[in-house]
């Protein structure tokens, strides 16, 4: 998309359609699409693996990290690309030396924020829910509200797991971040 | 076509057939008047299950009450982070990594952690299982994207341009409205675009906070997940994407035709 001339630039912009479609009603297309009698009945799709969660997700982020790493790749001034290739690098060796140094930080921070979200997400695993052992937003839901006394303390419990969890790696996330940060003034 | 423009096009080819091809399944399914039960494939077309959306009470009222959660949500998030972003972007605080990274945190955290906590604090305040309790958990966990926003707006705003107005008489009503709106515009429709699309798809803090008192349209889709009817699915699915798209494109036309009107460039 980096590359392309504006007319398909534009069209390619529908790409960014998951971003707005809810989570809820991914998980709707995913079961129609990946459960049984679906267009894609692969068995493993609706096995106990949870590759119909993995998929809904990856369909439904795919656009927003791709979108972030496109704003990164609009700032790499265009001459170094073609001084490179003037001098005679390959395609390979120009994407390694001077693309990937420059999308690292924002292909490390996506993923971080990715793995957060999708770490706690609830409404894709809980329609789809046919994956053993169930993801942790769920087995907290039900534990607090559906399972009794018992269950609901260990619910309580899993929270906070989830909560230090979430707290260690949002701190990741910022130092990932603050370190963008001051390498781009040091530029 | 050198080879590296045909890997470039063949590679947005896949992405395409990735991203757009379930949604062209999905329109498929919406018009399948009827279908063996082991196929997915319709037998005969028609738009039948569009017909039923249209003459569909509860789906209306579902998205009506989506459709208001998410505006009081955008106008109290535009509203509590006005100054904060301001504050942020032209007299940062000390140690503003750390105020950042607290201001954020909401949309990180994941939602559970967020809406369990708040839901015993909005039951001792007597707030639970109406509409501003629902408004008040909707516009935390939905704050940082407006902040964000706004802050980037005022930090490509000169303070200068402010003093400047203030020192030729203006009053702060007018520097708001012919200085700092008018810059800020294209931050808040984003700001708002972003803070719309998750209070308007929210399930999970409507029906918890809600307590049942609250439907909105996502109540409408669940009951779908459990019928065999393939093609209503598939219908609410895409209404349920049509929705907020033709309202975001439309405040995008207005966004436009607001800044050729007062020739502020694109």
């Amino acid at each position: 998309m980096w590359r392309l001339p504006p007319g398909p630039r534009t069209l390619v912009q529908s790409y960014q359609i998951p971003i707005m479609m809810p989570h809820l009603a991914v998980a709707l297309m995913a079961s129609l699409l990946l459960g049984p009698g679906g267009p894609l009945p692969v068995p493993w799709f609706n096995g106990s693996l949870g590759f119909d969660v993995i998929l809904a997700y990856i369909w439904k982020e795919l656009p927003f990290i791709s979108l972030w790493v496109l704003a990164t790749l609009m700032v790499i001034p265009r001459y170094r690309i073609e001084a490179a290739h003037m001098l005679g690098a390959s395609w390979f060796r120009i994407f390694w030396t001077i693309i990937v140094p420059e999308i690292r930080a924002t292909v490390a921070a996506a993923w971080v924020l990715v793995f957060l979200y999708t770490l706690g997400a609830f409404e894709i695993p809980w329609v789809l829910g046919r994956s053993r052992p169930s993801m942790i937003s769920v087995i907290i839901y039900n534990d607090v509200y559906f399972r009794g006394q018992a269950m609901e303390e260990r619910g309580w419990g899993l929270l906070l797991v989830l909560f230090v969890f979430a707290s260690l790696t949002m701190v990741l996330y910022f130092s990932i971040i603050g370190r963008r940060t001051y390498e781009g003034r040091q530029l | 076509m050198k080879p590296q423009t045909l890997i470039n096009y063949l590679v947005l080819g896949i992405l395409g057939v990735v991203i757009l091809g379930p949604l062209v399944v999905l329109f498929l399914l919406s018009l399948a008047q009827t279908r063996d039960f082991a196929s997915w494939m319709p037998n005969q077309w028609g738009p039948v299950w569009w017909e039923r959306l249209a003459q569909q009470g509860d789906v209306w009222s579902g998205f009506t009450t989506s459709l208001t959660l998410a505006l009081l949500v955008v106008l109290g998030t535009a509203l509590t982070t006005w100054q904060a972003a301001k504050a942020m972007a032209w007299n940062p605080p000390r140690a503003t990594a750390w105020w950042e990274a607290v201001l954020l945190a909401p949309a990180i955290m994941p939602i559970l952690v967020t809406l369990f906590g708040f839901h015993d604090i909005l039951v001792k305040l007597g707030l639970s299982d109406n509409t501003l309790g629902v408004v008040l958990v909707l516009m935390f966990y939905t704050l940082p994207y407006m902040f964000r926003s706004l802050q980037a707006g005022y930090s490509s705003l000169s303070p200068r341009m402010v003093e400047v107005a203030h020192g030729l008489g203006a009053s702060p009503l007018r520097i708001f409205w012919t200085v700092e709106f008018p810059h800020l515009l294209p931050a808040l429709v984003g700001g708002s675009t972003l803070v719309f699309l998750s209070a308007f798809s929210d399930y999970l803090v409507i029906t918890l906070m809600g307590g049942g008192t609250l439907e909105g349209i996502a109540s409408v889709l669940m009951p779908a997940l459990a019928s065999s009817q393939r093609s209503w699915a598939a219908v609410l699915t895409l209404a349920f994407l049509g929705l907020p798209l033709i309202l975001l494109l439309g405040s995008e036309f207005l966004l436009r035709r607001y800044r050729n009107r007062r020739n502020l460039g694109s």
